[in-house]
């Protein structure tokens, strides 16, 4: 255990408040428009993975 | 082309295009500009595809994106201050400010509150109390103890309840104190 870890926990349900309110933000970039340079790269890094899996399991 | 992929071990899936909110939202705890956060977002991705092999199976499809991003800033942050050391501790120290029109009307207090945070204690904030990612991930992603991430995730936690007023004095995990240093070194990139 880190030296600085042995502190008070705060209630669990201030904690929760507080990821909750981080959620909304998350939301909020969710509901944003995901710009093209993106959405390509994520594309071909997702057929990156597929690639390496089917080499990985050959039938 | 399969768009959702069995991610992990734990039988997760996840879709690159699915995780591209969680790595914007990630990324705008590191830049203070929208775009910039955009820009580490597509270096990482290009980064995640170059590396592509060594991704291990088994290992968070996110988790492992969130640590090429991190190392990518990390890195951008040193070789900044190698070249223009002035300029890049200008940059580093500015704060960091979670900013798009949509993040400002729907959670100004709390964007406020964050950026006042160290960039050590936003990082672990965002990532667990906004992405779900375990204490074990985190101090993976982050290169620390997991008792370092839960002393950082509490520390965090009851600062962002301070500053916004709704935390009781009982409950205060941490001094006002505590706080003002923080705030003043906030921004300030000190790789570990």
């Amino acid at each position: 255990m880190s030296p600085d870890e042995d502190e008070a926990r705060m209630d669990p349900q201030q904690e929760a408040g507080v990821d909750n309110r981080l959620g909304t933000l998350l939301e909020a970039i969710e509901g944003e428009r995901v710009p093209e340079r993106l959405l390509k790269l994520a594309e071909m890094l997702q057929n990156e993975l597929s690639l390496r899996r089917q080499r990985r399991r050959p039938n | 082309m399969n768009v959702n992929e069995i991610d992990g071990q734990n039988g997760e899936v996840d879709s690159v295009v699915a995780l591209i909110p969680a790595l914007r939202a990630f990324a705008r705890s590191f830049c203070r500009n929208p775009n910039d956060a955009d820009d580490l977002v597509q270096e990482t991705l290009v980064k995640a595809i170059a590396n592509i092999d060594k991704y291990e199976e088994g290992t968070r499809l996110k988790s492992w994106l969130f640590t090429i991003m991190r190392n990518t800033f990390y890195t951008r942050i040193r070789v900044a201050k190698r070249e223009a050391p002035g300029d890049a501790d200008c940059v580093a120290s500015q704060p960091i400010v979670l900013a798009t029109q949509e993040w400002t009307l729907r959670g100004q207090e709390v964007e406020a509150a964050i950026e006042r945070l160290s960039p050590s204690h936003r990082e672990v904030l965002i990532l667990i109390g906004m992405h779900g990612v375990s204490y074990e991930e985190a101090a993976e992603i982050c290169g620390c103890a997991i008792g370092t991430v839960k002393s950082r995730l509490n520390r965090a936690r009851g600062a962002v309840l301070e500053m916004l007023g709704e935390q009781s004095a009982g409950a205060l995990v941490e001094s006002s104190e505590w706080l003002a240093g923080e705030a003043s070194s906030s921004g300030r990139v000190s790789p570990r």
